[in-house]
């Protein structure tokens, strides 16, 4: 069983940065850009539970482009006074290219994160299975915010993020960064502790 | 004279726009208030929309003579992955 769950865990994947699902109708571009990754999404929200959305990735390792189309489901929120907590879950497929090659490659994943208006959590494994390779991705993040301020206030958060791609690099690369957001859009960047810069963005709409 | 007087005080309290207090539950960043500010704001019967994150209360005012029944504030609340926890509602003028 313990076997069966390791490895449910490790074959999930899910989307690298935001929360995959978000209010009804709503519209996210979210982007990434790391040295073992590089992801940009678009997704709609047809529920505060379900949405669907087209992502692009690429593996600077390894020269591979993926086009893939997934959907992503809310499994549970947790809903509390000063905090909340979600769990999703992701599923999709699409083509993989490579030296003017192409496969079939599914996505999956799994999301977890925790958050306060000072502290931030998540845990995620994202998953790309094609027929000659199968990455499969682990992060973790921890933050918290010097002060908190309202909806038009400028946030800020320190955070440090640590990642492994498994079947590509196979390090861990912790990454301290800073994230900021201002109503409905998010920016982080940072410089993990290889010296590899990073830069991601979320847009809400 | 005092019909006039009547007329007017009656126009001007039916002309009263209402103010609901709606506390909300797991509003933790700007980004999920955005979506309540977005949502309530599109209701053709609200003027403003004010999110205190600190209050946990979404502080909607109505146009003149109208109104925003329970039941759509709490659809939006639980659309926008929020719990709504209580509505307070007062006149305004």
């Amino acid at each position: 069983m313990k076997k069966i769950l390791t490895l449910i865990l490790f074959t999930l994947g899910l989307e690298v940065f935001g929360h995959p699902v978000t209010y009804k109708n709503g519209f996210e571009i979210s982007g990434v850009n790391m040295s073992a990754i590089r992801d940009y999404q678009a997704t709609y929200s047809f529920t505060s539970h379900l949405a669907s959305g087209t992502r692009y990735v690429y593996f600077p390792l390894t020269k591979q482009t993926l086009y893939l189309g997934q959907g992503s489901w809310l499994i549970k929120k947790f809903l509390f006074d000063e905090a909340q907590g979600n769990i999703y879950t992701t599923l999709g497929g699409g083509r993989s290219y490579e030296n003017d090659e192409s496969k079939g490659v599914f996505t999956t994943g799994l999301e977890a994160d925790f958050e306060t208006r000072r502290i931030y959590t998540s845990l995620k494994f994202s998953g790309f299975h094609a027929a000659s390779y199968d990455y499969q991705m682990v992060q973790g993040r921890v933050g918290f915010a010097p002060y908190v301020t309202g909806f038009d206030g400028i946030h800020t958060w320190f955070m440090v993020q640590g990642m492994t791609l498994r079947n590509q690099e196979n390090k861990v690369e912790i990454t301290p960064m800073l994230r900021f957001f201002y109503q409905n859009v998010l920016w982080e960047v940072g410089a993990s502790t290889r010296g590899n810069m990073m830069f991601n963005f979320m847009v809400h709409y | 004279m005092k019909k006039i007087v009547f007329l007017l005080s009656f126009l001007a309290m039916s002309a009263q726009a209402e103010v609901i207090h709606v506390k909300v539950q797991g509003m933790v960043c700007s980004l999920c208030s955005q979506g309540l500010t977005k949502k309530f704001s599109a209701e053709k019967t609200v003027s403003n929309v004010k999110v205190d994150m600190d209050e946990k209360m979404v502080t909607i005012t109505t146009k003149p003579e109208q109104t925003v029944n329970d039941q759509t504030i709490k659809t939006i609340v639980e659309d926008n992955g929020v719990a709504l926890v209580s509505i307070h509602r007062m006149n305004h003028e």
